[in-house]
């Protein structure tokens, strides 16, 4: 499970471009970001043709959320990582991300802080959960 | 008579003294017959005997002819016959030629008109017979009369009435009255028979009447038939097509009426009809304006009918866009508080939490308001993630129905003791998001009801994936409802589900009975996506926001 260190492969979905952007600056330091999207479909097509190491997944999107890419990808994809990046605090959106088989699940408010430490204890095969979760 | 030269004078005195005793007794015996006439001829009051001499000078006059002409004997002697007729007889020479008529004929018979000594006319009838002496030489007249003056009227009335009757019945212009005798053969023709049927009364009297009839009839033998049903019922009546004498056809109305003598023998029967043609034609016409105006009403109706379903289709497709719209605008709502209010809160708490540090420490100081504050914001995040969540559940766009179910079926429970149980069993993921909505939204409004009406009692929510439809069922063993009885009684939460059932294709089901709890069941196919597209441009006005 554990790669060899140096710069992973990481996909990036949200439906707000300036949180892409800014998460795609935040990430290029450490690591190579191959696709920018924004919704759950594109994210699952990219997924697939790209093969990421991991997968930066908001949850709220249109067309698909990011839950029900998550559910896609552990079916066609299961060996790319999956990190949702999210607003939502409410117990059944961290219980349904982890039971999905989600690595980590990092809170919006937070990113700048908490995001790099997360993707570092993915890819060393740990899991994240936000320090604002209850 | 004797032989005088044999006998003595004495004794042919006393011969004549002999013959004179007898013809004395015979004469009284004469007289006395004569008397008992008399006596008879005076007490028959009803008639008038009367004798007159050779000049026609009354001679003899009863008690009945006083009575009847009105002059005493005395009076009537000497009077002339003649004084009894009226002027008008006298000067046609009526009185002279009764007695001629007696004389040569022996006999004078007649009815006329007579005069009472007051001037007054009685009908009399009377007979006058020659009276003849010993010898058969005329020597006067008798005459027998008799007032039939009531006779004479009570007649004259019956003639007048059937003459009445007669002239009555010929004049009838618009109706055939038509006498035929028991065979069925035409013995009477009126004017308005010949008018409406053409014949004359010589080529028609006499010939059977079958021949009005026209030959379906007569070969389903309706001519017996009516003679039959008049008997038996009295009367028969009828409308059928009649045939004039050219062979061309009218409709007719008709009775025939069994006619019967004082004894009740039936003697015939009386055929009344009348030409309806006109009246058919009109009656007919009328049928068919009526007709027309039915059928237009009724295409009216029918048109009334559409446009009403159109109507209906319509406030239908507007409820579901205004439902539809609903839902679009909550979740935007829904997403602004929580995306950007919540998070904006979510920063702000991080902040303060980063800005109590710098604070200084201690009891009483800077950092406990500091920490209140942090405290008093994540309240308000979570009442905002609280509200939005209330507005939209983006649960339900996110972690799916079931999910969004269970999350549901949970806040449902904490508010209840009874157990609410929920089942879903084989629930694809990728249900189209109007179908997971009105699921939800129907579960959501279901459950409030079954917490507003049907008290405690255990509740079970199932959710099953069966042959290309999900089934929704809400069961509660609460108190139930009358249907019937609550129906259009403020069931707008039973419409709107009904309403967001039909929206995606689907139906609602509510079954319950006083006493047996409720039971909601829904039923939608389950389709794609795509499918969905496919419904929503087919029905109008519905938009569909994607963020």
């Amino acid at each position: 499970m554990t790669r060899p260190v140096g710069r992973s492969r990481i996909l990036i979905a949200d439906d707000d471009a300036p949180t892409r952007e800014q998460l795609a600056l935040l990430l290029a330091t450490e690591h190579d970001v191959v696709a920018l999207v924004g919704d759950g479909k594109a994210a699952v097509e990219a997924a697939v043709q790209l093969g990421p190491d991991l997968a930066l997944l908001d949850i709220s999107m249109p067309v698909m959320s990011g839950i029900a890419a998550a559910r896609h990808l552990r079916k066609c994809a299961h060996a790319i990582k999956v990190v949702f990046i999210t607003n939502h605090v409410e117990t059944a959106y961290v219980e349904e991300a982890f039971r999905l088989g989600a690595a980590g699940y990092v809170l919006k408010p937070n990113l700048a802080a908490e995001l790099p430490i997360a993707i570092r204890t993915v890819l060393a095969g740990g899991t994240y959960r936000s320090s604002l979760l209850g | 008579m004797h032989d005088v030269e044999m006998s003595s004078l004495d004794d042919r005195i006393a011969a004549l003294e002999h013959e004179l005793a007898v013809c004395r007794e015979g004469r009284s015996v004469a007289e006395e017959g004569e008397l008992r006439l008399s006596l008879f001829l005076d007490s028959v009051q009803d008639f008038a005997f009367i004798s007159f001499d050779l000049d026609g000078r009354v001679v003899g006059w009863s008690r009945g002819a006083e009575r009847i002409l009105d002059y005493p004997q005395v009076d009537a002697f000497g009077m002339y016959s003649g004084e009894f007729f009226t002027p008008e007889d006298v000067a046609r020479g009526e009185d002279k030629r009764e007695f001629r008529l007696a004389r040569e004929a022996s006999r004078a018979e007649d009815e006329r008109w007579h005069l009472r000594r007051d001037g007054t006319r009685f009908w009399g009838s009377g007979v006058m017979t020659p009276l003849l002496d010993a010898q058969g030489r005329l020597c006067g007249f008798s005459k027998v009369l008799r007032d039939q003056t009531a006779t004479k009227l009570a007649e004259a009335c019956l003639r007048d009435s059937e003459e009445r009757l007669r002239l009555f019945c010929e004049n009838v212009h618009d109706y055939a009255l038509i006498p035929v005798d028991l065979e069925g053969l035409v013995v009477g023709w009126n004017t308005g028979a010949a008018r409406i049927f053409g014949y004359a009364p010589e080529e028609i009297l006499g010939q059977h009447n079958s021949c009005f009839f026209n030959p379906e009839d007569i070969a389903r033998g309706e001519p017996e038939q009516d003679l039959r049903r008049a008997v038996a019922e009295g009367r028969a009546e009828d409308a059928r097509w009649m045939v004039h004498k050219d062979g061309s056809r009218f409709w007719s109305h008709w009775v025939t009426t069994p006619i019967r003598d004082q004894q009740t023998q039936l003697r015939g029967f009386a055929k009344v009809l009348h030409d309806s043609t006109e009246r058919k034609a009109a009656e007919e016409l009328r049928e068919r304006l009526l007709e027309k105006e039915r059928l237009l009403l009724q295409t009216q109706v029918r048109s009334t009918g559409e446009a009403l379903d159109r109507t209906k289709e319509e406030l239908r497709a507007l409820a579901g866009s205004l439902l539809g719209a609903q839902e679009d605008e909550r979740r935007r709502i829904a997403r602004e508080l929580h995306d950007d209010l919540s998070q904006r809160l979510a920063v702000l708490a991080i902040r303060l939490a980063a800005l109590r540090d710098t604070l200084p420490d201690g009891p009483g100081g800077t950092q406990d308001e500091a920490l209140q504050l942090e405290k008093y914001v994540a309240g308000l995040a979570s009442e905002v993630r609280r509200l939005s969540h209330k507005l939209h559940p983006s649960i339900l766009d996110d972690l799916g129905l079931v999910v969004a179910m269970r999350r549901l079926i949970e806040d449902f429970q904490a508010s209840r003791d009874e157990p609410v149980t929920f089942i879903e069993r084989e629930i694809p993921d990728d249900i189209a998001p109007a179908t997971a909505a009105a699921l939800f939204r129907i579960a959501q409004e279901g459950l409030r009801n079954v917490s507003k009406h049907a008290g405690e009692g255990p509740v079970r929510v199932g959710l099953e994936h069966e042959s290309g439809a999900l089934r929704l069922t809400i069961a509660d063993a609460g108190s139930g409802f009358d249907h019937a009885a609550v129906r259009g009684l403020g069931g707008l939460g039973i419409i709107s589900m009904q309403e967001r059932a039909h929206l995606v294709g689907g139906s609602l089901n509510l079954n319950s009975r006083p006493g047996e709890g409720t039971t909601v069941e829904v039923r939608v196919p389950l389709t794609s996506d795509d499918d969905r597209a496919g419904r929503r441009r087919a029905a109008p006005a519905i938009t569909k926001e994607t963020r």
